[in-house]
């Protein structure tokens, strides 16, 4: 009995890659592209992949905390640093933090549906199922997310590919030139909201005390891999939609969707705009999955639960009823993840939790030589 | 700890209960029978009402299957609206289908409503789920698009469907017509130091006794024509291209694909030699003068294949010949290079070629320094054209010919 509670609990380092990998693939494909290119720049995709490239610092800094602290999740560590009550405090802020992920995710799906395939279904059908499809799969536990993400991850993957490249003969490399040549400030907001969506990787780090094996070495690999892959994804994904759109990348509002429908390849591959809803759709749901088992993962390490999967359920309300509300309507919502929005907010709460955390750890550790120099 | 086994067998059987109920049918459902298939459309602005006129044919898929000729596939439809939105909506005054826009391959403007400006009329076709920016867009020259659409194809049932092969061709095997839907046509108004290009189509009113009406089953007495562009200085048409300014288009910016090349034999000034154009690239330098003007270079490569001469030639026993045709091809392409340049610079002043997008990419700094005043630097902008043309093959017959029996 006990052995079968564990193995719950159980994520292996490539499963929790596919699973972080995912969380990146939907906000490559959904939006991404139109917020770096808002101000249409052909370089929108170099700050993009640079961007996210930076987030390798602060996640391997977390990652050698995580580790020489023994394994313990974003809010065990919090908790051990700077006490039950102010690491209680930051296991909240992180829960609202992962639950806003959750439920603005679930909000991409429903523009996503109600948009551009069945626009007078109530959006709420959407948000209903997107949600109990997610609540399902995290309150199984991280081992089945896990598992699930592979099998996902081995199907969404090919197909991100596919919409990328079969638009190559629609695609104009002009529309990228002349290379290096825009203003800084518009490379460093394309750096920023990428970079603030790559360090959403951090929610990785609430599943520590469920990864085997964890050493050093797996835990750089599955972060380093994930911001290296997640520069790619972001620097393909808006150097594709600007080389066939060019100036007109700044006002789709679906992107990737308008890339698939420029499919045309010989007159027999065409209208293939499945490709991204299926994608939006198997990556979306799993990192709803995620972002909730992280919330009640916050929750029940603060409050001294055993577990969170009871919160799951709780929570899958919540972030429906919050995805209502966030924003109004789609304009809203692109406005919401533009740099100086999501980007400073994002990255604020991010980084300030690894500079927290690692801040934590080093006084942590000077205390207790101290103690032992006096002992 | 019997009631942590019942509860999720209870949560189970509820969530199948719910999927079996929402996964049934579909909220948004619409049968095909319940929907016209817009399978071509028109737009006009009629400036007495100041409203849009729209025109759609839409799919009658019963009697595409028939083999009786007579039966058009189709049905005409128009309504009319403040708004194109509007007036797509009232089509369902005439009819209950509603009309789906998804497989519609053509959009035509008539030529007022092109020169009073496109965005009016074609936001819906942007903005809209249902409609693609892979339509492709034409401009009927003199008319409008409603008495375009009027004309019957005799070859191919399906208007809409004989458009776009119809432009497919003129632009891969004569590059004399313009192969561009709305994306494209998007791309160009939207970019700086480039003007847009739509296809161009005509009526053409056949006279009694005509063979081409002959060659269907019915009286036929109008054509269409496709060819030539309709130019645009953002999204207002400024005039018309004639097919092959078309063609001096496509050679500076390095896009003829095929067609063919007429050239005086250069031995015998009343006979003419056709070529057939291969390939062709084309290189664009610009260059800084002395007083702060600009120059532009183009260099142009094209490979083309003997494809008649009115006379008998050998090109194996004079070589001299083949020469010589190559030097009345670089001179007939750079005519019609230059027959374009001087009618967008002189007469359209629209920037068709992208000399402008083209400055940008290659001197962003020069570019920054002129993109305001750039209709006008284009207008004086002095381009110098070079044109290197060969010839890769003479045909199946190299050297048949009268005199070679004798």
């Amino acid at each position: 009995m006990e052995a079968a509670k564990r193995s719950v609990l159980v994520i292996n380092p490539f499963q929790l890659t596919a699973l972080l990998w995912l969380s990146r693939i939907e906000t490559a494909s959904v939006f991404l592209p139109s917020v770096t290119t808002v101000d249409y720049a052909p370089d929108t995709w170099i700050g993009a992949g640079i961007g996210s490239l930076l987030a390798i610092v602060p996640l391997w800094v977390m990652g050698r905390v995580a580790v020489a602290s023994g394994g313990l999740c974003l809010v065990g560590m919090a908790q051990k640093f700077y006490g039950r009550v102010l690491g209680g405090a930051v296991g909240i802020f992180l829960a609202q933090f992962f639950l806003l992920c959750g439920a603005c995710t679930i909000r991409h799906v429903v523009e996503v549906y109600t948009g551009i395939i069945t626009p007078e279904t109530p959006g709420l059908v959407y948000s209903a199922i997107v949600a109990g499809v997610a609540v399902v799969a995290a309150a199984a536990g991280a081992t089945i997310l896990g598992r699930t993400a592979v099998m996902v991850f081995a199907t969404v993957v090919p197909l991100l590919l596919l919409t990328l490249i079969l638009p190559l003969n629609r695609m104009n490399p002009g529309h990228l030139m002349p290379f290096m040549h825009s203003h800084l400030g518009v490379l460093a907001q394309a750096g920023l909201i990428s970079f603030s969506f790559t360090m959403q990787g951090i929610v990785g780090f609430m599943l520590m005390p469920s990864l085997r094996p964890r050493t050093t070495k797996e835990v750089d690999a599955i972060f380093l891999t994930y911001a290296v892959a997640s520069s790619i994804m972001m620097a393909a994904a808006a150097a594709s939609i600007t080389a066939a759109f060019g100036p007109l990348s700044a006002s789709l509002t679906f992107p990737v969707f308008s890339l698939a429908q420029r499919i045309q390849i010989a007159g027999i591959i065409e209208r293939m705009e499945i490709l991204p809803v299926f994608l939006w759709t198997a990556s979306d749901i799993l990192r709803v999955a995620l972002m909730l088992w992280a919330a009640a993962a916050c929750l029940a390490k603060t409050f001294g639960l055993e577990h969170g999967r009871r919160l799951v359920l709780p929570l899958g309300f919540v972030s429906v009823v919050l995805t209502a509300f966030i924003v109004t309507n789609v304009f809203e919502m692109l406005g919401f993840y533009t740099w100086d929005l999501w980007g400073v907010y994002g990255t604020v709460v991010q980084v300030g939790t690894v500079l927290l955390l690692s801040t934590g750890y080093l006084l942590a550790r000077k205390g207790s030589a101290r103690r032992r120099r006096h002992a | 700890m019997r009631r942590r086994r019942v509860l999720p067998q209870v949560a189970a059987f509820v969530l199948l209960i719910v999927l079996a109920l929402l996964l049934a049918g579909c909220w948004n459902r619409r049968d095909i029978d319940t929907l016209a298939i817009v399978t071509a459309a028109g737009v006009d602005f009629d400036e007495q009402t100041n409203e849009i006129k729209l025109t759609v044919h839409a799919l009658r898929a019963e009697v595409l299957g028939e083999t009786a000729p007579d039966l058009r596939p189709y049905v005409q439809r128009q309504s009319t609206g403040r708004t194109v939105f509007e007036a797509v909506r009232n089509t369902i005054q005439q009819s209950p289908a509603r009309m789906f826009w998804a497989h519609n391959p053509v959009i035509v403007v008539g030529e007022q409503t092109a020169r009073n400006g496109l965005m009016p009329v074609m936001d819906y076709f942007i903005r809209d789920g249902e409609t693609r920016l892979d339509v492709l867009l034409l401009v009927a020259r003199g008319t409008t698009a409603n008495e375009v659409l009027k004309v019957d194809y005799g070859v191919e049932r399906l208007p809409g469907i004989a458009v776009v092969d119809h432009l497919r061709s003129a632009r891969q095997s004569l590059s004399t017509g313009v192969f561009s839907d709305l994306n494209d046509f998007l791309i160009r108004w939207e970019s700086p130091g480039i003007q847009p290009l739509a296809a161009r189509i005509e009526r053409v009113v056949l006279q009694p006794g005509d063979p081409s009406g002959q060659l269907t089953h019915e009286e036929r007495i109008q054509d269409v024509y496709i060819g030539g562009a309709a130019a645009f200085i953002d999204d207002r048409l400024v005039g018309w291209l004639e097919p092959l300014e078309v063609r001096g288009v496509y050679w500076l910016r390095g896009e003829t694909r095929g067609g063919i090349l007429v050239v005086p034999d250069p031995w015998q000034a009343d006979r003419n030699i056709g070529l057939e154009l291969s390939r062709s690239s084309s290189r664009v330098e610009f260059s800084e003068t002395e007083t702060g003007g600009i120059t532009c270079k183009v260099r142009i490569s094209s490979t083309a294949y003997l494809g008649d001469a009115m006379v008998f030639r050998d090109p194996l026993s004079m070589e001299h010949f083949v020469t010589a045709v190559q030097t009345a091809m670089e001179a007939e392409i750079e005519n019609e290079v230059r027959t374009a340049l001087d009618r967008c610079q002189q007469e359209l002043g629209s920037d068709v070629f992208g000399l402008g997008a083209m400055l940008s990419r290659k001197n962003p700094a020069l570019w920054v320094r002129v993109k305001d005043n750039w209709p006008a630097v284009f207008a004086a902008l002095d381009v110098e054209v070079e044109v290197k043309g060969r010839i890769l093959r003479a045909g199946s017959n190299i050297r048949y010919g009268p005199g070679l029996v004798r």
